[in-house]
């Protein structure tokens, strides 16, 4: 019986998602009928614990937080997953990274964006130093940036959350996790004054940084770990082929949905062997299962 | 006759111009301002966050998404830092600060609003400039006190009879609680000019009265009229005229042979006595009284200081050339915020140097864009008496320039806030200066080694009494801990020096070096504890200002201490201070109020009464 209504829960969240994303993407209608090349993305995703969230923000699931924008010369996605081993500290992890992917895209739309991502990122960073109310917490932050002029996507990753570009059912593009030790990936972070010596923390030119050509119809996922820990690449990509090309963003959203739904289902899974307990047994820790985690998955597809 | 051409005129008319409706525009881009919270290597807090539309109003409070500026009511000008006024004659409306800010196109002003988001009230003036340095006044209104509350500003202003996309607006915020903040400004006006339109409606009007007096037919001359009477007044009235000439003509005679009345019995002195009461412009309106009130009211005795500031909108090269002959004996002039948008020239400036500059103590060219390398060079070879230079957010001035200036050794106070000093020129002419007393480096980013600035701060400035290194992110605690060799300090400003966030033993070495402390200003050094606080309160009794904005872990137990034991205290900032309770603050407020206490604070878009609409 609970477990319906969970479903059902879950599927309402989902369409909740999809309207309101769909109806942003008609919005910028008129913009896609210049043909200039962009980017046609949708957003679904959720937070880890369903129960306890009262409240959706906007631009956020959990602790995950993410942004799209959109300049002249630029569309402009990013996902970041606050570090939740802050709730201990008496921090809300999201905070931090909901400030990092707001601060990104009011740069982005007021056009003080110089067009790479790792740029971006430090600035947003520095713009946490600068704020009054101290921002504390950590965050894996990926952004990434496709130029209409060169119909070229520019990435920069810290961190385990990530993204893969597909054409016709092949990878052709994808981020490298970026990881100290096992769990404990690259993270931007603004520690307690009193705890930065023994907290781990990466500037934000540690970024990987990479620049691909896209083609038209190539899909771009950009999610966190949640969604890489659990679901199998063959199942990813498996769904990913499916919107090749896809210009319709019902359909897309369909398809986020589709992928954040199974995420989600995988990662209370106990007996499944999620990608996250295959490399936890490479690293000789013997686990089974998903990984309960917050959940975002930016879904787009390039038109050229 | 006339009428008829009015008639005429009226009946070819069609009224046109209904169709001119203001449109609306948000600031696109920043031109210039006088002084920012933020830095400029940051959004958080700058001024160009005023641009395009309101991002946070209806909301109220501190928000990095606003325009802040530095300062706030009274406390800057009771701080040690305190610059000495000159020329205090001066009246009107003072402002403290301006931003002047430009919009896509050019409009005939309609209405201009201000989505002021904290503290409003402090908006004084109003122009509106053409970008060439015409400047018109659109409003002006004393600084308000209008409570709690985001409101949108929107004064009644004046017609202008030119086109303008430039606003310029001055702040006087010195009846505010604490800092104001502006989330954009908005900007209606049309493309048709609205005072022809105005214009246009008083034909409309005349054509109205025209045609009623037309139907009254008084210009039909009636068949019995008195052509003797009317003939015998007309005769009388040229009688009469020709004794008014008379009149006239003997009354100019005499106006001419007079001089000054009473004043031509009191001794010149006491003439230049009365004299020196007068602000600059009455002072220039006397010299075209007459002969005598132009010897006396251009005497140079009476320009040893020179205020221009308050008459920015109207100062061009000409007013230098007016003013160079009567400045002989010229010891302080404020040159701020003029000469801007092509007004002066820096070749202007210096001729004006040349020739005036030889008794300049103190020279003030705040927001002065034209003063390059050159004019500060002519600065270093004519000014040798220099004691104060302030020359905040003057961005032309390069290495070369700042190197001129440690030809001077009498230098007591610099005001480099916002400029591109370095540190090499810097300590060499800190090492020339042993008397200076004040020193602003808030905010100059291209300070790369402010430890090094500091350690000869504290090596060879003893006399040293105020420091801003405000936002100077390269200070580290060995500075502050050679700051503390300079004894003699009683205001310091480390506020957002996010390189001294652990300070370790410095505070410590702070508190006991500089006893005579009033004022200290710490805000956002987030490493700040109850241990690097103790120090000041046993060692530094004097203190009235004190600024903990954002340190996250001071406790409440501390800040009662801070409020019991120092006596002398009148602000104190614990805003955003993670651990300090609001209840606890309201209990202290009514337990201290002598003491300021500030809290910061932001809230939702809820209505306030204070709203305008």
């Amino acid at each position: 019986m609970q477990s319906i209504t969970w479903t059902g829960r879950i599927i309402s969240r989902a369409l909740w998602n999809g309207i309101s994303n769909y109806s942003t993407t008609t919005a910028d209608s008129p913009h896609q009928k210049k043909r200039d090349p962009h980017i046609l993305s949708v957003v679904s995703g959720f937070p880890k614990e369903l129960c306890k969230s009262t409240k959706l923000r906007k631009g956020q699931f959990g602790d995950d937080a993410w942004f799209c924008a959109r300049v002249k010369a630029a569309d402009v996605l990013g996902v970041a997953d606050g570090v939740g081993g802050w709730r201990n500290y008496g921090i809300d992890p999201g905070e931090f990274s909901s400030f990092l992917m707001k601060t990104c895209e009011r740069l982005v739309t007021s056009g003080r964006f110089n067009g790479e991502p790792a740029n971006l990122l430090a600035r947003s960073y520095n713009e946490l130093l600068e704020n009054k109310q101290p921002v504390l917490g950590s965050s894996t932050a990926c952004v990434l940036v496709l130029n209409r002029a060169t119909s070229t996507v520019y990435t920069a990753n810290i961190g385990d959350s990530g993204f893969v570009i597909v054409r016709h059912g092949v990878v052709v593009h994808r981020s490298e996790e970026q990881q100290h030790y096992f769990n404990t990936p690259y993270q931007l972070s603004l520690p307690p004054p009193d705890h930065s010596r023994s907290v781990l923390s990466d500037r934000p030119e540690s970024a990987n940084t990479t620049n691909f050509r896209v083609e038209d119809g190539d899909v771009i996922l950009l999610a966190t770990d949640g969604v890489f820990d659990n679901v199998p690449d063959k199942i990813l990509l498996n769904e990913l082929s499916r919107v090749q090309g896809e210009r319709d963003p019902v359909k897309l959203q369909t398809v986020a949905n589709s992928i954040a739904f199974m995420a989600r289902k995988l990662a209370f899974d106990e007996n499944f062997m999620s990608p996250f307990s295959k490399s936890a047994r490479s690293y000789g820790i013997s686990v089974t299962g998903g990984k309960p985690d917050d959940i975002t998955v930016l879904l787009a597809t390039v038109a050229l | 006759m006339v009428d008829v051409d009015i008639w005429e005129e009226c009946a070819l008319r069609t009224f046109d111009g209904e169709e001119c409706t203001g449109f609306p525009q948000y600031v696109n881009e920043v031109i210039d301002f006088s002084s920012q919270y933020g830095s400029d290597i940051s959004i958080s807090y700058t001024a160009y966050n005023i641009t395009g539309k309101p991002s946070k109003y209806p909301d109220y409070g501190d928000f990095p998404q606003a325009f802040v500026m530095r300062t706030y009511g009274k406390w800057w000008y009771d701080a040690p830092s305190r610059p000495e006024p000159i020329m205090t004659q001066n009246f009107g409306i003072q402002s403290q600060d301006y931003i002047d800010v430009s919009f896509e196109q050019k409009v005939y002003p309609e209405q201009v609003t201000l989505y002021e988001t904290y503290n409003p009230g402090s908006v004084v003036r109003i122009w509106a400039g053409d970008g060439s340095g015409k400047w018109k006044l659109l409003w002006e209104g004393e600084p308000q006190l209008v409570g709690h509350g985001s409101r949108k500003f929107s004064p009644v202003i004046n017609q202008i009879d030119f086109m303008t996309n430039l606003l310029r607006v001055e702040f006087n915020h010195s009846k505010l609680d604490y800092y104001t903040e502006l989330d954009a400004i908005l900007l209606v006006g049309s493309h048709c000019n609205n005072a022809a339109k105005a214009s246009n409606n008083i034909q409309k009007d005349l054509c109205k009265i025209a045609s009623q007096i037309k139907a009254l037919n008084i210009d039909v001359v009636s068949d019995y009229m008195d052509m003797t009477t009317t003939l015998y007044s007309l005769t009388s009235l040229a009688q009469q005229y020709s004794s008014m000439l008379d009149d006239i003509n003997q009354e100019i005679e005499l106006s001419s042979r007079t001089t000054s009345g009473p004043f031509d019995s009191l001794p010149d002195e006491t003439v230049l006595r009365i004299l020196s009461n007068l602000d600059l412009v009455s002072l220039c309106r006397c010299t075209k009284v007459n002969k005598h009130f132009y010897r006396l009211a251009s005497d140079a005795m009476l320009h040893t200081a020179i205020n221009l500031k308050p008459y920015w909108h109207s100062v061009n090269y000409k007013t230098l050339e007016y003013l160079s002959p009567r400045c002989k004996y010229l010891q302080k002039i404020d040159l701020s915020w003029c000469g801007n948008y092509g007004q002066i020239s820096p070749m202007q400036f210096i001729s004006f140097i040349e020739k005036c500059g030889k008794q300049i103590n103190n020279l003030r060219l705040d927001c002065c864009k034209f003063i390059n390398d050159d004019c500060v060079k002519q600065i270093a070879v004519s000014c040798r008496n220099l004691k104060e230079l302030s020359i905040r957010n003057c961005l032309k001035i390069s290495r070369e320039g700042f190197e001129s200036l440690a030809s001077i050794s009498t230098f007591q106070r610099l005001d480099f806030y916002r400029t591109g000093i370095e540190a090499d020129p810097l300590v060499k002419l800190l090492e020339q200066n042993p008397n200076l007393q004040h020193i602003n480096l808030g905010s100059c980013v291209s300070l790369s080694s402010m430890d090094t600035v500091a350690q000869c701060l504290g090596a060879h400035n003893h006399e040293l009494v105020s420091v801003d290194f405000w936002k100077t992110y390269s200070l580290t605690p060995l500075g502050v801990k050679a700051l503390a060799n300079c004894s003699k300090l009683e205001e310091v400003d480390l506020g957002w020096c996010l390189g001294v966030s652990i300070p370790g033993e410095c505070m410590m070495a702070l508190a006991t070096g500089c006893r005579k402390l009033r004022k200290l200003f710490l805000a956002a050094l987030r490493g700040i504890t109850d241990r690097d606080l103790a120090p000041f309160m046993e060692n530094c009794p004097h203190l009235q200002q004190v600024d903990l904005l954002g340190v996250r872990s001071i406790t409440p137990f501390l800040c009662l201490r801070f409020l019991e034991t120092m006596k002398e205290l009148q602000l104190f900032d614990i805003s955003f201070c993670d651990q300090i309770q609001d209840e606890v603050v309201q209990e202290w407020r009514r337990c201290f109020p002598k003491v300021s206490i500030k809290r910061s604070s932001q809230s939702d878009g809820i209505p306030s009464p204070f709203q305008h609409y």
